[in-house]
């Protein structure tokens, strides 16, 4: 295991009170693994992926518990021994700086915004190659042409001069993809690499992406909505719903044998570009908002069995799932079913999927 | 949805005959000026009770296109006729008439919304213009409106910002039906939502069409998305149309080197069939300096000398039904991107 989150927790205070909008979420990533982390606005992606970088702002954000667990490469490290992992949310500011672009770097999904306007798209990668590898300015410009040939960026000992406005929204993200591997990290976050892109440049960029990982064997962490993009990269998924992991499995599986009604319903729901078909399916409702999620299992109000149930009315059975779905409270009071494997590095968090009684917690 | 059979012919409802819209604007110190050329001579038939796509990405006109033909931002040359009637030449009054019968819905559910006006009023504000009801009549017409588009006739009084984005959405599509369109350009009317709400609002607008039996230009840059929504697609590239086809013939053989390309780049939610792409090189150049000839031959990777020289025409070709026109010189040649 490359990095391994535990329990993590990340509360907003608001006006209108606290919202938990990371609920007690644990995942890994393994070197060399593409790990998806999929789901709709609000539940809770991205800011898992800024609680890892310690990216969150405060106030009004928190992290309230968790471990965040580095792990050093076996043998790589001194003297070949098997140096214990660092806790992300336990080191000191200084320690946490000298990981962030190091070993953990993040891309983020508007390259306008995060790349500096007023300095050239060089001197931005060469502060992160100084700072981080101690090179003098000239290595470091060497090194900067580098990563933007590496990245497929046309006459880069030009370019490297540069202003952000002076390159597409494709060669923006290319230009942050360089500094983001700038420092050679063990893990990359890409918080919606290619959302902002069209698709023939998106294809483009996961392609890069995928040639990277396969280059340097770093792990991938992808913050994504697109399941057509989670499809074409990833090796796992976790699918989040209302801050909290519902499902986890291998892409294969999450896309053959989807186990939780909200991933079922979410594959259901795509137009397809490869077959035509009559009506889309729909899952009714919204999207919870994180200051009022509802009790028992947050999927309830929108999922398909306790709708159903509900509208049969009455039976033994109907009663008792409901009782299950809406107002079980085994976790905590009004708590949520957690996610158990029922199969081989398949969990899901659903009362009513198949083996879910006899299934063990997940690892 | 039952797909309409789009080989028979209906009247057509909107006709945009070689539409050209250019923007110029003046730059450095000499404030010399420059075109760019966002839509360069299109035609665009939309049949009653149909739904036309148009795809293409960012920068490639169709935007400009939508409301080129909506009159909302003026033609540089070319005509619409919608239902019988010249749109370009139409003065104020008969323009406002015309107006109420065709609408538009927006991308953004947020930015289309007056903040501060109660959906009520937002929705009641066609009715008001084009005096289709007065005093409780609009009020009663607004909540049948609501109801319709599946929320409820008592949130009248609320404002944008308690509703989510997609009930932003449907508030959108709620002030588009107040006047009883026949026609509707829909400007991207999904992209912003979320995966598990673009299926609710794009069954209602399915929906509103069998129904009401509206026309709809559906402008959009996702294909899976278009496939399912329309009953014909014509593609853009650069201001012009590439490939025009009823939607099942232009999925099933695309004959234009960028529909392929576009068909083939799009990711598909099906990891078994991940990889084996052929990734198009390079993006979209700019407008205001377009290639010669074929926009597209830079791009391209099958290019003759020809294709740089002259734009080639959107003419149906042998082998093609003759609903399906592709604007490539070497379309006759049959050639696939694999």
């Amino acid at each position: 295991m490359l990095l391994e989150v535990q329990n993590l927790t990340t509360e907003f205070v608001t006006d209108d009170g606290v919202a938990t909008a990371v609920d007690g979420v644990s995942w890994g990533v393994r070197r060399g693994e593409i790990l998806a982390i999929v789901g709709e606005s609000g539940c809770g992606k991205s800011v898992t992926a800024m609680s890892v970088m310690r990216l969150i702002p405060t106030p009004p954000g928190r992290i309230v518990g968790g471990r965040v667990l580095l792990h050093s490469e076996a043998g790589v490290a001194a003297g070949g021994e098997n140096m214990a992992p660092i806790d992300l949310l336990s080191i000191p500011d200084r320690e946490m700086r000298r990981v962030r672009g190091a070993r953990v770097a993040m891309i983020f999904q508007e390259p306008m915004s995060a790349l500096n306007p007023v300095m050239t798209v060089g001197a931005q990668i060469v502060e992160a190659i100084r700072l981080h590898r101690g090179l003098n300015r000239r290595d470091a410009y060497a090194s900067a042409v580098d990563l933007l040939q590496r990245v497929g960026i046309p006459a880069p000992e030009k370019r490297v001069h540069d202003y952000p406005h002076q390159l597409s929204g494709g060669m923006r993200q290319r230009v942050m993809i360089a500094m983001g591997l700038s420092c050679n990290p063990e893990l990359l976050i890409a918080d919606e690499p290619t959302t902002a892109l069209d698709v023939t440049v998106q294809a483009q960029i996961i392609e890069l992406l995928l040639e990277l990982r396969d280059q340097t064997g770093m792990g991938v962490v992808l913050i994504t909505h697109d399941l057509g993009v989670v499809a074409e990269m990833a090796d796992r998924v976790c699918v989040m719903y209302a801050g909290r992991i519902v499902e986890s499995a291998d892409t294969q599986q999450i896309f053959s044998s989807p186990l939780h009604p909200y991933t079922q319903g979410l594959l259901h729901s795509l137009p397809r570009i490869d077959r035509s078909m009559d009506r889309l399916n729909v899952i009714p409702g919204q999207v919870p908002d994180p200051l009022h999620f509802p009790p028992g299992c947050r999927f309830h109000p929108r999922c398909d069995l306790t709708r159903r149930l509900a509208a049969d009315g009455g039976g033994d059975r109907s009663t008792e799932v409901l009782e299950r779905c809406i107002r079980r409270t085994e976790t905590k009071p009004g708590g949520d079913p957690p996610l158990r494997d029922v199969s081989t590095d398949h969990g899901v968090a659903c009362w009513e999927a198949p083996g879910y009684e006899s299934g063990g917690a997940t690892q | 949805m039952i797909r309409v059979d789009t080989s028979i012919d209906t009247e057509s409802l909107v006709r945009a005959c070689d539409i050209k819209t250019y923007f110029t604007r003046s730059t450095g110190l000499l404030r010399s000026q420059e075109v760019v050329k966002a839509v360069d001579g299109v035609s665009l038939d939309i049949p009653e009770k149909r739904t036309v796509g148009l795809v293409g990405e960012s920068g490639c006109g169709k935007t400009t296109l939508g409301r080129t033909i909506l009159r909302l931002i003026p033609a540089t040359s070319g005509s619409v006729v919608f239902d019988g009637a010249d749109v370009f030449s139409a003065d104020r009054s008969a323009l406002r008439r015309m107006r109420r019968h065709m609408q538009l819905i927006f991308q953004d559910p947020v930015g289309s919304l007056n903040p501060r006006m109660t959906i009520g009023a937002i929705v009641a504000e066609p009715i008001v213009v084009h005096n289709i009801a007065r005093g409780r009549e609009i009020a009663d017409r607004v909540a049948v409106l609501l109801e319709r588009v599946g929320l409820r006739g008592e949130h009248q009084n609320r404002y944008p910002h308690e509703f989510s984005g997609g009930q932003r959405q449907r508030i959108g599509i709620a002030r588009a039906l107040a006047s009883s369109p026949k026609f509707i350009v829909c400007d991207e009317p999904v992209s912003a939502l979320d995966v598990s709400i673009q299926s609710q609002i794009l069954n209602l607008l399915s929906d509103l069409r069998e129904e009401l039996g509206l026309s709809y230009l559906f402008i959009a840059h996702d294909l899976a998305v278009v496939r399912h929504f329309c009953d014909t697609v014509s593609v853009m590239y650069l201001g012009r149309i590439v490939e025009s086809a009823p939607t099942d013939e232009l999925f099933a053989n695309p004959r234009h080197p960028y529909t392929q390309a576009l068909l083939q780049s799009a990711p598909v939610p099906d990891p078994s069939r991940r990889g084996g792409k052929r990734i198009l090189t390079g993006e979209v150049p700019s407008p205001i300096d377009p290639p010669t000839g074929c926009a597209f031959h830079p791009r391209c990777p099958f290019a003759k000398p020809e294709c740089s020289i002259s734009y080639p025409d959107l003419i149906t070709r042998d082998g093609l039904s003759e609903r399906h026109s592709v604007a490539c010189h070497l379309a006759d040649d049959k050639l696939t991107i694999t």
